[in-house]
């Protein structure tokens, strides 16, 4: 055991994916079989109530320095014992010390500046030292069938090829997913030990029903939707023990299990039958959703500031269009928005596809409703604009067609598409300080950008040309976070391979090639540009206030910048009320901001990635937006120091902008050239005088109205101000007051203060 | 006066190089005297022989620790070869180091107060062994209910 699974009995070394299937399959055979009291569905994510998965060839590692604290800290505590500490510190930290995904790729690159620019933490935040998770396997396929025919899809495969790499392929998939059934098997012999003692006591039923599901699932097809579950549930545990519990995304559930409700339904005779099973839909669906929740992702402190309050973000996809473009709403939807509505939890992160036109405005307005009730979620796609978003990157229509959201908000196509769609969290902003600076960044004081030419000497005649400057920074960034990326994902093939994932898609097996290697059907990678309006709302005032109008000249606004605007008043005042914003839907800064967005497009579409794919552009930024922002100086739109950029694709809480201008604004944005998908939060505050029934009409008149002009996605925050101030001051009350950060779901009371502050500091929209 | 006299004092980097010396010495004798200090760089599964060095960013400070077979020797200057490079910002912001609790030193890694080079993984065990070193200043707790049980492995 002292190098895990890296040798072979005779000492020779085994190839990646085979290490890594042997290891898996350790771990499952040897996990301890849990089935909780009182649990609809067996198995368990860790042997804890609710445990933290940690991933020490990830970032498992950075926990390192507080395990002496960890359980006392302000957010996020783990209860932690002293033999976990121990195990964690003499044993396994120190083997993973060196084979973890950072340290490889920087042993194998000599050190490479792009790493060391990463590990600034500022410019950008890559994810695949953590994750490369943020995928939907094609669970369809083995809910119907099971796992067996995998397996001998992959003896069959490896007996008739005689490439060496290929035969391990297949072997190492064999491995790993005998191990799942390795863990079903100890969770059926635990089922029938608590029912052989049930029986003496009493409910032997419920225990002998596990049994017997397990004896049939995941090894073959489900029949029933509690089979169904049931599967879903195991191959969900045995995934996690593979891939970081990071955005590890369920899919479009409801359309998937419907044929199973549809199934039961048909062998039930009186509506009595029907109305109890659809009760016990309900409660199924809903232990689903705690369970989901028996893992918690393992943030270090430092990652609290950079995610604060993020869950696992296991998103799952509600309603749209199915891959004939029929509507795909059904029973199953409104029993995920029922269990939605009355549970409140952050996690699942659900995603609901709308199509206008196709689905109903009953439906839109269920969806509303929910959000009402919760405050905060689902989020809701436009459908029709992400189909037409996708397809203009070469996607399939079909394909597009069956699209559900990943970790937060983005696109992936089940089981064809290995999109790693959160690869990185891209700071626009850092460019645009470093065009400011002639390469140099003001928080780290060192030349990290290109030399672009210095204000004070003049260098930009024409906004052109500091809109050039701008852009050589924004492409010289770029290319660092994409080679930083391309040599993680080198780093995944060899230290994390994924030989259960890869089974459950189209492509590997065909292959024989692993998803970490270009497997899969479609294979691009996620960016997350933070700070859209932060740029265009200073782009607007540079080109207004210096080149168009003179109100002043580049050097003062550059020296007010460096000084906050401390001593520039009447500067600061004027880019407040003279300056157009994003948001405002103002034509000029309109065309400003598709241009920004059509440059950040190519500037990634153009490379890629070391799967061969493309780099896809988003406009989200879980709760980057506050930390990079907190870490910035002053910008010419007039932010201040240290403040938070504004999150997602969300204009600035300023005169000029409402919620229509807004709407307008965002819906306005060409969909295929944010293919990664947006996040347009909105805060709405509920007119007093209005009843419950009347603030449901008027939101779903505006979403109608904003998905009916174009616009890819919108999510509420459906809470006051003053609620959230309140809930500062008195947390106590308000344990379950979930919000929309930008793009997941938190409970308020557990964000880090900046993070609550910028929530509370966005524009209140009434309606 | 008397503060900025003080302050000064402390930050002079040939002086805090110095403080930060002599810690470090009592820290490598506690590995020589504590078996139990000793089992966090050397046990039955590993043993940690590696070089990490601290300087601040214009090398006023500059010292290192080697750490072989269970023992830490402290050295005055910049090794050959370091598997670890700490680097502060300035003398000050290690006077600022004082008053914290060692595990939040990645916290500074996002202020652009600390940087390094070479494996993060050592930054880490480094800044644990300096918690077991030295301990926790502040108490941070505070109630939640999110509370979950950290296990080993998956």
């Amino acid at each position: 055991m002292k190098t895990g699974f890296e040798h072979d009995r005779e000492g020779t070394r085994r190839p990646p994916i085979l290490r890594q299937a042997q290891a898996l399959n350790y771990i499952l055979t040897n996990k301890k079989p849990l089935i909780r009291t009182n649990s609809m569905l067996a198995g368990t994510t860790t042997s804890r109530d609710v445990g933290v998965m940690i991933y020490p060839e990830g970032h498992g590692i950075t926990l390192w320095p507080e395990l002496k604290t960890i359980a006392t800290r302000k957010i996020q505590p783990y209860d932690i014992d002293e033999h976990t500490r121990e195990l964690l510190d003499k044993k396994v930290f120190p083997f993973w010390s060196d084979r973890n995904v950072r340290e490889y790729a920087r042993a194998a690159n000599n050190s490479p500046r792009y790493q060391e620019l990463d590990e600034k933490f500022v410019l950008y935040f890559m994810w695949k030292t953590v994750a490369l998770s943020h995928t939907v396997p094609d669970f369809p396929r083995i809910l119907k069938h099971g796992l067996l025919p995998v397996i001998e899809d992959a003896e069959r495969r490896k007996n008739t090829v005689d490439d060496e790499r290929q035969k391990t392929f297949y072997s190492a998939t064999e491995i790993a997913l005998r191990g799942i059934l390795h863990y079903a098997d100890h969770l059926r012999e635990e089922a029938l030990r608590l029912m052989a003692k049930a029986q003496k006591n009493g409910p032997a039923e419920h225990y002998k029903r596990f049994a017997d599901m397990l004896e049939r699932v995941p090894a073959s097809g489900a029949r029933t939707l509690y089979e169904a579950v049931q599967s879903l549930w195991i191959l969900w545990i045995a995934l996690h023990n593979e891939s970081t519990n990071a955005g590890l995304s369920l899919g479009h559930l409801d359309l998937w299990l419907q044929p199973y409700f549809e199934s039961d339904m048909q062998g039930l005779k009186t509506d009595r039958e029907r109305e109890d099973y659809v009760k016990q839909t309900i409660e199924l669906i809903g232990n689903f959703f705690f369970k989901c929740q028996d893992h918690v992702p393992l943030v270090a402190d430092i990652g609290n500031k950079l995610f604060g309050g993020s869950s696992s973000d296991q998103a799952i996809t509600l309603g749209g269009v199915d891959k004939n473009g029929s509507s795909a709403v059904n029973d199953m939807t409104y029993i995920f928005l029922k269990v939605t509505e009355m549970l409140t939890i952050r996690d699942p992160n659900m995603n609901a596809r709308y199509y206008p036109g196709i689905n109903s405005d009953d439906y839109l307005r269920r969806l509303v409703e929910v959000n009402m009730v919760t405050s905060a979620t689902p989020s809701i796609h436009n459908d029709k604009a992400m189909i037409q978003s996708l397809k203009s990157i070469q996607f399939k229509e079909e394909d597009a067609r069956q699209w559900c959201a990943t970790g937060c908000v983005e696109p992936t196509i089940p089981g064809k598409h290995f999109g790693h769609t959160n690869s990185m969290m891209f700071n626009m902003v850092a460019a645009l300080e470093m065009s400011l600076n002639n390469g140099v960044h003001p928080l780290a004081e060192e030349q990290i950008g290109i030399k672009t030419g210095s204000i004070e000497e003049d260098a930009f005649p024409t906004f052109e040309d500091f809109f050039h400057a701008f852009e050589r920074q924004l492409r010289f960034l770029a290319y660092q976070t994409i080679d930083c990326n391309n040599s993680f994902g080198f780093a995944h093939q060899v230290i994390r391979p994924t030989p259960t994932l890869s089974s459950m898609f189209e492509g590997p097996m065909e292959k024989a090639k692993d998803l970490t290697e270009g497997g899969a059907v479609y294979n691009t990678s996620g960016v997350a540009c933070i700070g859209l309006t932060d740029i265009v709302d200073s782009l607007m005032t540079i080109k207004k206030l210096v080149y168009d109008e003179k109100k002043t000249d580049f050097k003062t606004l550059h020296k007010a910048v460096d000084n906050n605007f401390e001593d520039y008043i009447k500067l600061h005042t004027l880019i407040q009320n003279k300056v157009a914003k994003f948001g405002s839907d103002t034509p000029e800064v309109n065309r400003l901001a598709q241009r920004v967005v059509d440059t950040v497009f190519d500037i990634f579409y153009n490379r890629t990635n070391y799967r061969g794919g493309h780099y896809l552009v988003g406009f989200w930024s879980m709760s980057n937006h506050v930390a990079f922002g907190t870490l910035s100086g002053a910008l010419p739109s007039g932010r201040l120091r240290y403040k938070p950029f504004t999150p997602g694709l969300t204009p600035e809480n300023v005169k000029g902008v409402d919620l229509l201008s807004s709407i307008r604004t965002i819906a306005g944005l060409k969909p295929e050239k944010m293919p990664n998908n947006i996040a347009f939060n909105v805060k709405v505050a509920p007119d007093s005088r209005d009843t419950h029934e009347e603030t449901v009409d008027q939101i779903t008149a505006y979403a109608k109205s904003y998905f009916e002009l174009g616009g890819m996605q919108m999510q509420f925050n459906i809470v006051t101000t003053e609620t959230l101030k309140d809930a500062m001051e008195n947390p106590d009350n308000y344990r379950n007051l979930l919000v929309r950060v930008s793009g997941y779901n938190a409970y308020f009371v557990e964000l880090d203060k900046d993070l609550q502050l910028e929530i509370v500091n966005r524009q209140q929209m009434r309606v | 006066m008397k503060n900025d006299a003080k302050n000064s004092f402390f930050t002079n980097p040939l002086v805090l190089q110095n403080i930060m010396y002599v810690l470090l010495r009592v820290m490598s004798l506690k590995f020589t005297f504590s078996k139990k200090f000793r089992e966090m760089i050397k046990n039955d599964y590993n043993t940690f022989n590696k070089t990490i060095a601290i300087q601040t960013r214009d090398k006023a400070v500059k010292l290192y620790m080697v750490f072989h077979d269970g023992k830490m020797k402290v050295r005055h200057g910049i090794p050959e070869k370091a598997d670890l490079t700490i680097i502060y910002k300035s003398p000050e912001i290690i006077k600022e180091f004082a008053t914290l609790s060692p595990e939040d030193m990645l916290n500074y890694l996002l202020t652009n107060k600390l940087t390094f080079r070479g494996n993060l993984s050592y930054l880490s065990r480094f800044a644990y062994l300096l918690n077991n070193f030295i301990p926790p200043k502040t108490d941070k707790k505070t109630e939640t209910n999110t509370s979950a049980k950290a296990v080993p492995g998956k």
